[in-house]
């Protein structure tokens, strides 16, 4: 009598659960509908992306994404493992900031981040790594220590300039393309902000 | 000479800082419990090696203490650093005290001579009686950095009481209050000098702080239980800060007050196997609020947070079990010191399900659903704010053939929507995707899996000047791979892969582009009898990639503009000389090839090699020496060591 009690309610909740999947399938239509874009860009705006295939193209599309005047970060989002990104600032940062908000970061919310930071000012940028040879860690992990940036926004006459160092981890999609899945961001010594700083400030500070 | 003025002797000399430094250790081991525990640590120091002062006795143990010590030292390329740790700790009936020095210097030749030393004292104390608890708790620390010598001192007095009370204790029903409250005191110093310029802060803060705390829970029946705890703490802090540069001087009188309360509530009801509900919900506040005197300044730091969740799951009988979520969560940051408030909250419902198909002819499928339906909300000052909406539906069939072999389907489609405020940077990501498994598995010593996957990706930004970048990506891809362990523990792992993305632009068709891989791994170890290990690993990749357009003819054609060859080879071998001593080498080889139309191609040779010895033992007297050292020589770097060598014994 019990077993036969269980087997109804079974069947009963499997029956509502075939039935909420399929209202689910009807709905799906609009759920899972995306937008459609407004129009057509200027092909001037559009911003160079070529295969990661090297760290150093790697960096080149990144930079290139930040410096592009349509600010578009489409392709520094995708310069990121979208599986998995750490975000790790320097110690004397996270404490400075007060308010950790990188501990599970992800190449989405990083390219949020940058995308607000940059359109939130009117300000050109001009960035630049100083990459020496990168070192593997394994066949699917290369990184480069100590690599150097060196962030400049410059408005005007005013200018603002972010530097320091960062340990940064690449990992091999198993396609020859390399995407950045660890950043450790370090004071370089020097007065300036770092890039972490930057981030967690969320606003470039004249 | 004690502890204490060993101490001040080792901080840097010149100027104010061993005057400051000396008075304020005068201040800071004020307390008399804190000056017997570091005299006492001073003797144990001094007794390190002092011998057993009887068959079952020794010294160390007539004191009731326990003393240890570790040096290691650490070498990464140019990177040297040395660290000892000494650890004291005495339990007794009086007190439970802790004390730990660390002496800690960094060097790094790449760095310009970066050298760095940290030195930390710490000291704790705890006492527990039926009354409450005190403790005293004191830490002192010196670092120099970059060219920058800075001191920190740094001393915190906790003097608490507590009391817990049971105000209901029945076998359903409990309750529970705790009531605490005490004063606190810190000393902080901080000196630091760069070339000619110095600048010191020496901040004194002392206060109350209180806390209480409610906590109950109620079985109301034997399948429905409640629990609930409120929670309340502040304190009220008198601070007065001298700060002082190479050009002015400041002293800042403050008063900082800090309070939080935290509500928490959970119910739950599992009366039946197929059916239960557990809902809570959580609110916590906090703020804190810094009042300078002298100028009538007030900084304030608030968060407030809220969490709701409730789930439904259930097991009705074995073949089906599914869970489902409702949950909303906000918090909001209000930190005015440095314009940074910000909002964050996330609500959705999530579901998952899984079936196993009792039909004969399907006998073992299971199915599995996963929805997720949320939208994460993030407001920041100074930026815009935005949403973004995730969908996401995921399917799973597994399914056996036969006893050895199990085919694995999944679908899934997510799509995910940033919506900002003012529509400046709206973005929406597709993602579906569908993969085939099949593994096979006649023998425990071999396993071998076929798959197919295949994924489409569409980014659209919905702004018109940032649609240059809206495109979409297709990728196919083959895998294979399998696993076989041989006689003698030989295990081989080969790994094949042939793949192709093609990625084509909403606005712009001539970049569109193609990129394919072929790619093999190869892994072998081999543990050659009883002493040696053998490991082998071996990548091979090769891609090209390059436009994929329109040609005359009207159809898409594939015109190849790079190719490249990485391949990755590394050899490893491992001797035990004996059960303490170990000898390794490895070598690793790695060719970087690639051609470009129209211009020169190039090719890039690193190859890399590494003799490493390897030393761990614990003798007779405890002494513990775990030591690795490794000299990597390679045609792209100068050699290079990589040593890492610890020495400890906990003295007993």
């Amino acid at each position: 009598m019990r077993r036969c009690r269980r087997s109804l309610i079974s069947r009963w909740i499997v029956s509502r659960a075939l039935l909420a999947a399929a209202l689910l399938g009807v709905a799906s239509g609009c759920l899972f509908q995306p937008r459609e874009s407004e129009g057509q860009p200027d092909p001037s705006d559009q911003v160079q992306w070529i295969p990661p295939g090297t760290l150093g193209n790697a960096l080149g599309n990144m930079e290139r994404a930040l410096e592009s005047e349509a600010q578009d970060l489409t392709n520094y989002g995708r310069s990121f493992d979208d599986e998995q990104f750490e975000l790790i600032l320097d110690p004397a940062d996270e404490a400075e900031l007060g308010l950790n908000e990188f501990e599970d970061w992800s190449a989405q919310q990083e390219e949020s981040r940058m995308s607000g930071i940059l359109n939130s000012t009117e300000a050109e940028l001009d960035v630049q790594w100083t990459p020496d040879d990168s070192l593997s860690q394994g066949a699917d992990v290369r990184y480069y220590e100590d690599l150097s940036y060196r962030l400049v926004f410059e408005k005007d006459s005013e200018m603002a300039e972010y530097s320091g160092r960062c340990d940064l981890y690449f990992r091999d999609d198993g396609q020859g393309n390399w995407y950045v899945f660890r950043w450790v961001d370090k004071r370089d010594g020097s007065a300036n902000r770092t890039w972490g700083w930057l981030r967690g400030r969320n606003m470039v500070e004249f | 000479m004690n502890a204490r003025e060993m101490k001040i002797d080792s901080a840097p000399r010149g100027g104010a800082t061993a005057g400051r430094l000396r008075a304020v250790l005068g201040g800071l081991f004020a307390a008399r419990a804190l000056t017997a525990a570091t005299t006492v640590l001073a003797v144990v120091a001094g007794g390190a090696t002092a011998v057993k002062a009887g068959a079952d006795e020794t010294f160390f143990s007539r004191l009731s203490i326990a003393p240890s010590y570790e040096s290691s030292y650490r070498v990464q390329r140019k990177a040297a650093t040395w660290r000892q740790d000494f650890d004291v700790q005495r339990q007794s009936g009086l007190a439970d005290l802790k004390g730990a020095l660390r002496i800690e210097s960094k060097e790094d030749e790449a760095r310009n001579d970066h050298r760095e030393w940290r030195n930390r004292f710490r000291f704790d104390a705890d006492r527990q009686s039926a009354l409450g608890t005190f403790k005293l708790y004191g830490s002192l620390q010196r670092n120099s950095r970059e060219n920058i010598n800075s001191l920190t001192v740094r001393n915190e007095d906790t003097i608490q009481l507590s009391h817990a009370l049971a105000l209901l204790d029945h076998d359903d029903r409990k309750l529970n209050l705790q009531l605490g409250g005490g004063w606190v005191g810190d000393r902080d110093l901080q000196e630091s000098r760069r070339g000619g310029r110095f600048s010191q802060s020496d901040a004194q803060a002392s206060g109350w702080i209180g806390e209480a705390s409610l906590s109950g829970n109620w079985h109301a029946t034997q399948a429905l239980e409640f629990s609930s705890s409120v929670s309340w703490e502040g304190s009220v802090k008198e601070s007065e800060a001298f700060l002082a540069d190479t050009e002015t001087d400041t002293t800042i009188a403050a008063t900082d007050r800090a309070r939080a309360l935290a509500l928490r509530s959970e119910a739950e009801w599992s009366a039946h196997p197929g059916l239960s509900v557990a809902v809570s919900g959580s609110y916590m506040t906090s703020s804190a609020q810094y009042f300078q005197r002298s100028v009538e300044r007030q900084d304030t730091k608030r968060s407030n947070r809220h969490d709701f969740s409730l789930v439904v799951g259930g097991e009705p009988d074995s073949i089906l079990s599914y869970e489902a979520e409702v949950y909303t969560s906000r918090t909001d940051y209000d930190y005015a010191l440095l314009s940074s408030d910000k909002l964050s909250g996330r609500e959705g419902l999530r579901a998952v399900a899984a079936y196993e198909i009792p039909r004969t002819l399907l006998a073992g499928t299971t199915v599995t659903a996963n929805f997720d339906l949320g939208t994460r909300s993030e407001a920041r000052e100074n930026s815009a704010a935005y949403d973004t909406r995730e969908h996401r539906l995921e399917g799973e069939i597994s399914r056996p053939l036969g006893e050895r072999m199990t085919l694995r389907a999944r679908l899934a489609t997510e799509l995910i929507q940033d919506y900002y405020e003012d529509g400046g940077l709206d973005k929406d990501r597709v993602r579906d995707g569908a993969s085939f498994v099949l593994l096979y598995r006649p023998s425990k010593r071999f396993q071998a899996r076929g798959g197919y996957a295949t994924k489409y990706e569409e980014t659209i930004n919905i702004r018109e000047q940032r649609a240059g970048q809206n495109q979409t990506q297709e990728d196919f891809r083959v895998t294979a791979d399998y696993q076989v362990l041989l006689p003698a523990r030989v295990t081989v792992q080969q790994n094949f892969q042939i793949s192709a993305t093609y990625t084509y632009y909403i606005y712009d068709e001539t970049k569109n582009s193609l990129t394919r891989t072929n790619r093999v791994t190869t892994k072998i170890s081999a543990p050659l009898w009883q002493t040696t290990d053998l490991h082998f690993e071996h990548l091979y990749n090769k891609s090209d990639s390059g436009a994929y357009t329109y040609s005359g003819s009207g159809e898409r054609a594939y015109s190849i503009s790079s190719e490249s060859i990485r391949q990755y080879l590394k050899a490893e071998l491992g001797y035990r000389l004996t059960s303490e001593l170990r000898i390794g080498a490895s070598e690793t080889f790695e060719v970087n090839q690639r051609d470009y139309a129209g211009r020169p191609s190039s090719s890039r040779e690193k190859n890399t090699f590494t003799g490493e010895i390897s030393y761990q033992r614990e003798f007779m007297n405890g002494i513990m020496v775990n030591a690795r050292f490794a000299r990597t020589a390679s045609n792209q770097e100068e050699d290079f060591w990589n040593i890492n060598a610890t020495v400890s014994k906990v003295f007993d």
